[in-house]
């Protein structure tokens, strides 16, 4: 069958289209080139640390390991953010342990706002900021070093206490918002006391 | 590189997809020209949807299968697959595969411009095979929307606590708990193979969900000619937004491209973003310094990194083309396996992401749209004929996908309801007022004309989508005008379906309550134009490649 063929301008039109393919082409050789000279050689888990997303990179995977060593894989987890100022969404840890730390089940205050999505964050955070009755900023203070003690008991609500034991909930991680040093001061606690100080590789 | 076991496992499930959708291709008694290319990257996406759709059903009722269960289900009617090639002759190769299409030889490439384009499309099916195998999954909706699921569904199942416990003081996390589970099952088949649960050991499987859509497009504009193939198939492939979602050189490019054309995703989003989170200057230096040198700018994948967007274009190209090809009066030819393709891919749709439900509707109203205005005064006997097949169709897929939406039930909202925000009431409030604090995206503050411009500025974007939505606007727009009946002939179905889901889009951008800023810097709407993106395509060259009787 005799097909009747587009007007030339958008025979030109496709024609460019190929031609301007050739910018994703040369970024395709550009990447394998990258990936041939920077983690051809790598393990797919060695792969995994070179992506310097808040989840990859090696702080975070550090305490994960700390963590996976310290609690049982069948043992509930409560995530307790405390502190800091950061906001962003790299800074979204529950999230990022939730993963990170399976098959141990993490538990949060206010699940429906923690799982929500990125906006729903700040307010998440302030809810355990107003919770814990202590203005962050005036405590926070990035440049020294810090004892996440200073914000003293951290006073809950009975019914998330109910619900902790309701579910067996034994151990829980307290850490503060700060994406350039993660975890540092960050506490481990089992049964409510400290099992674990410190986060960063020289705290452990 | 290593070969770690989580390539065997890959390679495994890829065979088992292979011979499971062989045996489901067989079963529709297949009589029309297929390539080996088509008959492989076709029994290959049907394996992989019809292995989704088995192992969440199989996990809702049974719960988590031991990994010797799970390898058995998947095993098991895939060497029913390879024996029946092997041994029933109406299932080998040499029978299935078919040299003429539409009653001719299929074209052979004869000049150099065919040669050299032949080449650069096995060079970009390369591309996207090394994009989709050389990195494990990293990116945050693949890690956390989808990969956990997969760990979740791998260990608990599907609609446990970890499900189900996510509102009152204390609970468990999953973000988007009510997104579909199919993306999520593809990382499971390959980890009941591994023995545990890797998100990362499919991730070289999606290439077939870039790579499908270019041979469907390649075999339904064969019979237009050698030129019209490669090149449909060329401008789907050739999509750099498939090969990353962020731009290759940072925000520099998208920075230069943004004086250009406006405010979109430019650093003033950012650096307002920063601002607001924070008072201190010294952090917010910290942070601003962090997010310019980050490698989150990266070339990354974005379609192929076990991501749900891409499985779904895939799944409604998959589903479109073939019942595309069944509609009566269509110039290609078609058989009774395309029927059975479309059905599974409509049920595939619907497992990938919530999108799927609303595209099964509009696929619904555009099928009805295209059967009605293309009969052709012969209106009442072709309903007759295609209304009964159609609602057989759409009823096998519903109940193919509805074991998860007996789950998905008992998930609380917790995060974007989008059909609750679709009221009369919002419309007219969104139409009529202007949105507060909007000074800084330099539009006039209504929601409608705020996403508008978006949308030219992310479709007219070459860094992101090449000349694809300029050359189907044009065209579209040259149809209307000059030449209407090329929209109404083979085109009309895919135009319906880029226009009804451009249209949707725009209504729920409008109308959901979003922060727009936050939502543009996360890839909207990019993200969801690559749903139809390859039908766009179809509809594009169908248009320009017009068969006789069609301008008849």
């Amino acid at each position: 069958m005799n097909y009747h063929g587009p007007p030339r301008f958008f025979v030109f039109l496709i024609g460019a289209g190929v031609v301007s393919a050739l910018l994703p082409f040369a970024n395709m050789g550009h990447e394998v080139g990258r990936w041939w000279n920077s983690r051809a050689e790598l393990t797919e888990a060695e792969q995994y640390r070179t992506y310097q997303t808040p989840w990859t990179n090696a702080p975070f995977i550090r305490f994960v390991d700390r963590i996976r060593e310290s609690v049982p894989a069948d043992a509930g987890v409560l995530l307790t953010p405390v502190g800091g100022d950061e906001r962003l969404g790299r800074v979204r840890w529950h999230v990022f342990l939730n993963e990170a730390i399976y098959p141990r089940q993490a538990f949060v205050r206010r699940p429906s706002m923690a799982s929500g999505t990125a906006m729903s964050f700040a307010p998440w955070v302030d809810y355990h900021t107003t919770l814990a009755l202590v203005e962050p900023t005036a405590v926070f203070q990035p440049a020294v070093p810090f004892d996440i003690s200073l914000f003293g008991e951290f006073p809950e609500e009975a019914s998330v206490q109910e619900a902790l034991v309701e579910r067996g909930v034994e151990w829980e991680i307290r850490y503060f918002l700060d994406s350039n040093e993660p975890f540092r001061g960050a506490l481990l606690l089992h049964k409510g006391k400290v099992f674990r100080r410190g986060g960063l590789a020289s705290e452990l | 590189m290593s070969f770690e076991p989580g390539h065997a496992a890959l390679l495994a499930t890829a065979i088992c997809f292979f011979f499971i959708g062989h045996i489901y291709l067989c079963l529709g008694r297949p009589q029309r020209a297929r390539s080996a290319a088509e008959w492989v990257l076709t029994a290959l996406m049907v394996g992989a949807i019809g292995s989704i759709v088995f192992a969440i059903g199989a996990v809702v009722v049974f719960g988590p299968l031991d990994v010797w269960v799970g390898r058995m289900i998947i095993a098991g009617p895939a060497l029913a697959g390879a024996l029946g090639m092997a041994f029933a002759p109406s299932m080998r190769l040499s029978h299935v595969l078919n040299t003429h299409c539409d009653g001719l030889p299929i074209p052979k490439v004869t000049t150099r411009l065919e040669r050299y384009s032949r080449l650069l499309l096995i060079a970009f099916s390369a591309g996207v095979i090394f994009t989709a195998s050389a990195s494990p999954v990293h990116l945050f909706d693949s890690v956390f929307h989808f990969g956990y699921k997969g760990r979740v569904m791998f260990t608990e199942g599907i609609g446990g606590a970890a499900w189900t416990d996510l509102d009152g003081v204390l609970g468990r996390i999953m973000t988007h708990p009510k997104y579909p589970p199919g993306v999520s099952a593809m990382e499971v088949v390959p980890s009941w193979f591994l023995g545990h649960f890797d998100a990362s050991a499919a991730r070289g499987l999606f290439s077939i969900f870039a790579l499908a859509p270019a041979i469907w497009i390649f075999a339904a504009l064969r019979s237009r000619g050698r030129l019209a193939a490669t090149f449909g198939a060329l401008t789907w492939l050739t999509v750099p937004l498939l090969f990353y979602l962020h731009l290759p050189l940072g925000q520099t490019l998208h920075s230069i491209y943004g004086l250009g054309l406006g405010s979109g995703l430019s650093e003033d989003i950012y650096t307002k973003l920063v601002f607001e989170s924070s008072r201190d200057p010294e952090l917010t230096a910290r942070n601003l310094r962090n997010m310019f040198l980050s490698v989150w700018k990266s070339p990354d994948g974005g379609g192929m990194d076990g991501s749900a967007d891409l499985p779904l274009a895939a799944c409604l190209f998959g589903a479109l083309v073939h019942l595309w090809r069944v509609l009566p009066g269509n110039s290609v030819e078609s058989d009774r396996t395309d029927w059975t393709i479309g059905t599974l891919m409509l049920a595939g749709m619907l497992l990938m992401k919530n999108e799927g439900g609303a595209y099964l509707i509009l696929m619904g109203i555009a099928l009805l749209s295209a059967v009605t205005i293309t009969a052709r005064g012969n209106l009442g006997p072709t309903l007759r004929i295609m209304i009964p097949r159609l609602g057989a169709v759409f009823t096998i897929a519903i109940v193919l996908a509805s074991p998860w939406f007996l789950v998905r039930g008992s998930i609380p909202e917790v995060d974007e309801n989008y059909p609750a925000q679709l009221t009369l009431e919002n419309v007219v409030s969104v139409v009529s007022e202007p949105l507060e604090g909007l000074e800084s995206e330099g539009a006039s503050g209504y929601a409608p004309v705020i996403v508008a411009k978006r949308f030219i500025v992310a479709l007219a974007n070459p860094l992101k989508w090449n000349l694809l939505w300029l050359t189907f606007t044009a065209t579209l727009a040259w149809c209307v005008i000059c030449a209407r009946k090329r929209l109404l002939g083979d085109a009309l179905l895919p135009v319906l379906i880029v226009l009804l889901g451009s249209a949707t889009y725009f209504t729920i951008l409008v109308v959901a309550p979003w922060d727009y800023e936050a939502l543009f810097r996360m890839g909207i709407p990019e993200r969801l134009f690559i749903h139809v993106a390859s039908p766009a395509v179809l509809a594009t060259f169908a248009m320009l490649w017009c068969a006789p009787d069609e301008l008849s």
